[in-house]
């Protein structure tokens, strides 16, 4: 164990060197197939609609964040402040307080906001990110109410890798990864250094004729390394310790303030597998800074959050096919925010889960049934059932389906910013039904799946900031009734023994609809909420030959409304990304090439109004692996 | 016969077509009411209502439908110096300059950190006061240029130019004169935090009115100053839960009004302020007040949600029934009075 401690310090000490990284793939392949950490509860969200990105999906966003990544080819809208700015995921109409973003068993939605800025993940630390749509609180606990964001942990073998990212507009990114697997223990660390000074070109609208200019004050300085290991004492006892340190320091374009993010995360893990059971016990410490400056307003605002997480969990499995889970989260959340004034919000809560998964008729129903209860200093809070199941149908059809009553929990923000933090605010609360058909089918050399979800959410006692007489002031006003249609056809080919073909279409409809009257004469009684397309349309095309690949990514966004009464709405948009690699194998070194150009057709857009997002650029990555 | 109808159109749409375009008459924006939409943070989403006078019609967005872009965000407020208007666009850090006649573009002051208040002290200079800056800027109204800054900790906000002197309100328990000729602060006066308004009353008495400290707790005031002793006169203290903003004078300058949630309205000679309010908000988000120096009508701007279009209430000079209401745009914050 102590082999093991050191090179997990010594990785947590990257973090404020510059120059460490790994690609996503290479470090994730065959060998000791030790898996580091699985998204355990997927499994009882079986009628759900799930989107994976591998490390294949992922090789061509090399240099990217999670937030290009959900962007350019996940089934919901990134609210993205430009490139660099706050990128946070939104769901089937759902806030973006309302996706949990998990890692390592955890959630690690700041208990502050309520958010993660998905442009401070670097997929250079990734191997598979996983997107579940629907609410899953009963799994995932608090925040799951339109979606999860799991990033996963592959298995790796040994291997040493190194590579540059550089972008047209000033942006570069090295990395390097180093690995050791052995039978009974490994370690992996990864790092990564971003910098330039990120001058992409946007149009601005705001100035007559339109001038193409390029962003000022947008740099964007980043490092941080992740470490993972393993020991195995013996086959039926696993220990993983994870650890992820990060800097960040991001201009905010157009002004004079700054922000910086640094996060340090420690997940520490024993599972013991026995014949018919498995026990996991984990523990999990976060702490997170952030300072927002602002010399021009005279502004220095600093939060200082700590979570410690404890989760137990044991698996039993009833007869084949059939297992029971039950679990117990014991959690401290501590803040310190400059925000606050003097209150320092500090407190435990517990949440206990309950799941059964049932295998009928030789596999071809599956049924899984979960149940969580939620406290806040031993009050209860929420109860969360959900009921999922998958039926096979004649003609290799499934028909899939759930529904669910999900929660999340007010944020330290909410109740405790002064003035305006409202202590007695209830946790928001949502009802959601979905139901689905999927089929896999072969025709010819095709493979061809679909899928199509149908889904109703009710949520009421959102919380909502409103302006009082002298400061804003969250309440439960807010009620919304999301609904939508999502669809996906997907198409695969192998059109010669070297030649390979893949096609992905999905699209998602989305009506959320607020439903009450929040203050006298509101407008957006009835109308479509801000920054939730109506329309969304995503296209995958891939074509691999021996060691080249060639991937267009395009994709149409419906208008958004940026009105709570409608009244005006930024226009859609189709844009579509393109990305080439070539993997030669020079001196017996196996390389990587990734050329990637974005917004290929050069087109003007924005995800938030005001916010411009870079017209045509183009990005060159190099990487190197040592297997040996 | 079916093919009649498409042939008459594309004959109509080919008459149309090659006809010289009817002049379009400029509109004259000299007697109305101008109605600044702050539009939201960052956004640039401010706009300019225009509400006639004669036949209370509405015209919408008009800087970007006159001059083809958009105005930027946030609107703060309008001066008029001579024959040209000065809109300050806070956040967008410039004062477009307007023609006050037509309200084309003619010119943009830039390089402000974060203005809000324009101050003419003659057809040539003005002073710009700024939330950020820590400074007062000083303009060149001829050259569309910034000539030189004096120093004044704190954000400031409004102004008054009485008798050779400016009033200059500031975040600090402070109100401070500007001595135009030297450009020098030349004295203070302790008043509450927050001086946001100034008024001057018939007996030349200025009122100015403070919302308080928003970081600290203190809360606002209104103060009754002789500018000739530089002292106040009286002074009324709000709580620390008040935050009154936007004081003006009636018409017939018998009384003030301010918003602090409602509407306020205090006679000059009151000797404490109102109880109650003149126009209770009822779950409105009051933000804006303007008092029409023509037909002595007042106009509440409600911002709603600040998402969302806000609405103006027109009051009569003597009543608050509402005589009517209106929609516009995106978070109503001042009015601007044309003084045909």
């Amino acid at each position: 164990m102590r082999r093991l401690i050191l090179p997990i310090l010594f990785s947590c000490l990257l973090l404020s060197q510059p120059g460490w990284a790994q690609a996503p793939d290479t470090l994730a392949t065959q060998l000791p197939t030790v898996e580091l950490s699985t998204n355990r509860l997927s499994a009882y969200a079986l009628g759900q609609r799930v989107q994976v990105w591998d490390s294949a999906a992922l090789r061509p966003f090399t240099g990217a964040t999670l937030a290009d990544v959900l962007a350019a080819t996940g089934g919901g809208y990134v609210r993205r402040y430009g490139p660099t700015g706050i990128s946070s995921p939104a769901l089937r109409g759902g806030s973006s307080q309302q996706t949990a973003l998990v890692w390592q068993g955890f959630n690690l939605q700041q208990s502050t906001h309520g958010q993660v800025d998905l442009g401070l993940w670097p997929v250079a630390l990734l191997d598979q990110v996983s997107l579940t749509y629907g609410g899953s609180s009963s799994l995932f606990g608090s925040s799951a109410m339109s979606g999860v964001i799991s990033l996963d942990s592959r298995p790796f073998t040994s291997a040493v890798q190194a590579g540059v990212q550089a972008a047209s507009y000033g942006r570069y990114q090295p990395w390097l990864g180093l690995a050791h697997a052995g039978q009974r223990s490994g370690v992996r660390v990864r790092a990564f250094s971003t910098g330039g000074d990120n001058a992409y070109p946007y149009r601005n609208i705001y100035l007559p004729d339109q001038p193409v200019a390029h962003m000022l004050h947008a740099s964007q300085q980043q490092a941080g390394s992740m470490a993972e290991s393993y020991f195995l004492p013996n086959k039926n006892n696993r220990l993983t310790l994870n650890a992820w340190g990060q800097n960040s320091l991001t201009e905010i374009p157009r002004a004079t303030s700054s922000q910086t993010d640094r996060s340090g995360r420690l997940a520490l893990a024993w599972e013991r597998t026995g014949v018919h059971t498995r026990l996991n016990l984990r523990s999990g410490y976060f702490q997170d800074y952030i300072r927002y400056l602002d010399p021009q307003a005279n502004l220095d605002e600093i939060t200082r959050t700590r979570t410690w997480m404890n989760e137990g969990e044991w698996k039993w499995q009833v007869r084949p096919g059939h297992f029971v889970q039950v679990g117990l989260l014991a959690a401290h959340y501590q803040a310190v925010v400059d925000g606050y004034g003097t209150h320092t919000p500090s407190e435990w809560r517990q949440s206990a889960f309950v799941a059964w998964k049932g295998n009928w008729k030789q596999g071809r129903l599956q049924t899984a049934l979960t149940l969580r209860e939620q406290w806040v200093a031993f009050q209860h809070q929420a109860t969360s059932p959900a009921a999922n199941w998958k039926l096979a149908l004649p003609l290799g059809f499934s028909w899939i389906g759930s529904g669910s009553r999900n929660y999340r929990l007010p944020t330290f923000n909410d109740r405790f910013w002064s003035p305006g933090g409202n202590p007695d605010l209830l946790p928001e609360s949502s009802t959601s039904v979905e139901t689905g058909l999927q089929n896999a089918w072969l025709v010819g050399q095709s493979q061809v799946r679909a899928e199509v979800q149908v889904y109703s959410n009710w949520v009421k006692n959102w919380i909502i900031w409103l302006p009082g007489p002298r400061y804003w002031s969250p309440s439960n006003l807010q009620q919304v009734w999301s609904r939508g249609v999502e669809g996906m056809v997907s198409w695969k080919k192998d059109l010669s023994h070297q030649v390979h073909a893949e096609a992905r279409l999905s699209y998602q409809y989305t009506r959320a609809v607020q439903q009450v009257s929040r203050f006298a004469g509101d407008d957006a009684l009835g109308k479509q909420l801000i920054y939730t397309p109506l329309h969304a349309f995503q296209g995958q095309f891939s074509l691999n030959r021996k060691n080249l690949f060639l991937a267009a990514y395009p994709r149409f966004t419906s208008k958004r409304y940026n009105t709570t009464d409608n009244s005006s709405a930024l226009p859609g948009f189709f844009i579509a990304d393109l990305a080439a690699g070539f993997s030669p194998t020079i001196a017996h070194q196996p390389f990587d090439f990734t050329l990637r150009v974005d917004n290929l057709f050069n087109q003007t857009y924005t995800y938030m109004a005001g916010q411009p997002m870079p017209l045509r650029t183009a990005s060159l990555a190099l990487a190197w692996t040592f297997l040996p | 016969m079916k093919k009649l109808p498409f042939l008459s159109g594309l004959v109509l749409l080919v008459l149309f077509t090659s006809c010289k375009p009817e002049e379009v008459s400029v509109a004259d924006y000299r007697d109305g009411v101008f109605i600044l939409n702050e539009g939201n943070f960052q956004s640039a989403n401010g706009s300019i209502d225009f509400l006639f006078r004669n036949g209370d019609s509405l015209q919408s967005n008009v800087f970007a439908n006159i001059n083809n872009r958009p105005l930027g965000d946030v609107v703060q407020s309008m001066t008029q110096v001579g024959d040209e208007l000065y809109v300050v666009v806070n956040n967008s850090q410039k004062i477009e300059v307007l023609n006050a006649t037509d309200f084309t573009s003619v010119g943009a002051i830039t390089g402000f950190t974060s203005p809000r208040v324009l101050q003419a002290v003659s057809d040539e200079k003005a002073y710009v006061t700024d939330l950020f800056s820590g400074k007062l800027s000083i303009v060149n109204l001829k050259s569309r240029t910034i000539t030189g800054t004096i120093n004044l900790p704190g954000g400031s906000e409004g102004m008054l130019f009485y008798n050779g002197v400016v009033y200059v309100g500031n975040a600090s328990p402070y109100l401070y004169l500007l001595n135009p000729n030297s450009d020098q602060i030349i004295d203070s006066i302790a008043v509450a935090a927050g001086g946001n308004s100034l008024v001057l009353d018939p007996n030349n008495k200025i009122w100015l009115l403070s919302s308080g400290d928003y970081f600290t707790g203190a809360a606002g005031g209104l103060a009754r100053i002789n500018p000739a002793t530089k002292t106040v006169e009286q002074s009324f203290d709000f709580t620390a839960d008040d935050f009154p903003g936007d004081l003006r004078l009636t018409r017939d300058k018998t009384a003030l009004l301010y918003l602090n949630g409602g509407l306020f309205k205090m006679g000059l000679t009151d000797n404490e302020l109102p109880a109650t309010a003149y126009v209770p908000a009822n779950g409105r988000s009051f933000n804006a007040l303007g008092v029409d120096p023509v037909t002595g009508e007042v106009f509440v701007g409600d911002a709603k949600d600040y998402v969302q279009r806000g609405t103006i209430f027109r009051y009569p000079a003597s009543s608050n029934v509402a005589i009517d209401s209106f929609q516009t745009g995106l978070i109503p914050g001042d009015f601007f009075f044309t003084q045909p």
